[in-house]
């Protein structure tokens, strides 16, 4: 089994399985595994037991802001596509509501961070409103919670002018972590139905913040709105 | 589909949502795997942000079908443990020295005792977990070393060969006989 003066492709498989094959001879054997059973159940052995290795580590759980991090950052690649289907001119300057069979909250960001997602049309009824109180001095802001079934929806009016280049943040704080959540900006009627994608039934507060486009990993500003849905 | 059904689906199902950008898919795929993920990225690069980056990048790169799943190459997790592995490993390239850590004592303190309530599931994983470490420890030394190095520190056959002073061939030779004695001692288990 040599393809070369004193190589055996056998050795390099398990390195390969390892990924401890430098790149330049990975091509080399994956074209001789093509071509050789021999190497390619050694191949399988090999992969066995590398995937093991993991579960040796010790089992760590990661950050709860991670989930709300990853699931923004998800969203986010959801309208930028939606923005790129739907308009041939920069997104930058277009606020958008989504009409609603389905769809109960869409504020289409400066840059890109989306919120809302498609509720069903056969949504449970209202189950409770909670009062959000708007920290800003002499501010005209009105909000409201509202819980459907698992479903949770800010609503917000009269809503502070945002620069350029901000948007709007909803944060929840859950066990004493302040988790992101959703971003989004006003209509032009400076409201906005923002869904929130965390349940919130175990969730001490809920906040809204202004942030730089694209939101952030922790608040960044002082909150512009809070509310304590339990 | 709502949320229950989504967590009644299997791995290989929820992929192929996931690609097709569902997002409660992507929820009940990291809600099941990311603290594997996660614990890998940690033992690799050794610190808490970077592993976060690690693991979000690679459960991203799914969601943007950057990678496709081929289910001939085995489990779902494990193709996902493997981007993990490999972001970890660019994350430690570009920052900082790589750290490899050799040592599996620090490890013996998880064989205790097992948390109060746990799932059959947990339990199996722990058991396993348990049983993978053991056959490690089985091994000699120069055996899991070089496994340890190339598998959580990313080094390549030849800059190990060069760091342990020893013959390419021979650190070749170590790695196929420590993988093939882990495979046929857990054949059973896997």
């Amino acid at each position: 089994m040599s393809g070369r003066e004193g190589h055996s492709w056998e050795e390099d498989v398990a390195a390969y399985a390892l990924g401890a094959l430098p790149e330049e001879e990975r091509s080399s054997l994956e074209e001789h595994l093509a071509g050789c059973e021999r190497c390619r159940s050694e191949l399988q052995r090999m992969t066995a037991a590398v995937d093991l290795l993991p579960t040796s580590v010790e089992q760590v759980e990661p950050p709860p802001a991670l989930r709300g991090r990853l699931l923004a950052a998800a969203r986010e690649d959801l309208s930028e596509q939606a923005a790129a289907r739907r308009w041939s001119w920069p997104r930058l300057s277009i606020p958008r509501l989504r009409p609603a069979l389905a769809v109960l909250a869409v504020s289409a960001a400066v840059g890109g961070g989306v919120v809302g997602y498609a509720v069903r049309g056969d949504e449970a009824p209202v189950s409770a409103t909670v009062p959000v109180d708007s920290l800003a001095a002499g501010s005209s802001t009105s909000a409201s919670l509202v819980r459907r079934g698992d479903d949770w929806t800010l609503r917000a009016q009269e809503l502070p002018p945002l620069k350029r280049d901000e948007v709007f943040q909803v944060w929840v704080k859950r066990g004493g972590a302040v988790e992101p959540s959703t971003v989004f900006v006003a209509d032009r009627h400076r409201s906005a139905v923002v869904a929130i994608p965390q349940d919130l039934g175990e969730v001490a507060e809920v906040m809204v913040t202004r942030e730089p486009r694209g939101g952030s990993r922790t608040p960044t500003s002082p909150p512009l709105l809070r509310a304590r849905p339990s | 589909m709502n949320f229950e059904a989504h967590q009644r689906l299997g791995d290989e199902e929820l992929i192929i949502l996931v690609q097709r950008k569902d997002m409660r898919a992507l929820e009940v795929l990291y809600d099941r795997h990311a603290g594997a993920a996660y614990s890998l990225a940690l033992r690799i690069v050794g610190e808490q942000h970077a592993a976060e980056d690690a693991t979000q990048d690679a459960f991203l790169s799914v969601w943007r079908s950057k990678s496709s799943f081929d289910a001939g190459r085995g489990s779902v997790r494990s193709w996902l443990l493997g981007i993990v592995r490999n972001r970890a490993i660019d994350l430690l390239r570009r920052t900082t020295v790589a750290r490899a850590r050799l040592d599996l004592d620090d490890e013996a303190a998880m064989d205790a005792q097992p948390a109060a309530e746990e799932t059959d599931e947990e339990a199996i994983r722990r058991e396993r977990s348990s049983r993978v470490r053991q056959a490690l420890r089985g091994l000699p030394d120069e055996q899991s070393q070089v496994i340890w190095l190339a598998y959580f520190g990313g080094f390549t056959h030849s800059e190990i060969a060069e760091m342990l002073g020893a013959p390419l061939g021979t650190v070749k030779g170590r790695m196929r006989l420590g993988l093939a004695k882990i495979q046929s001692q857990l054949a059973e288990a896997i």
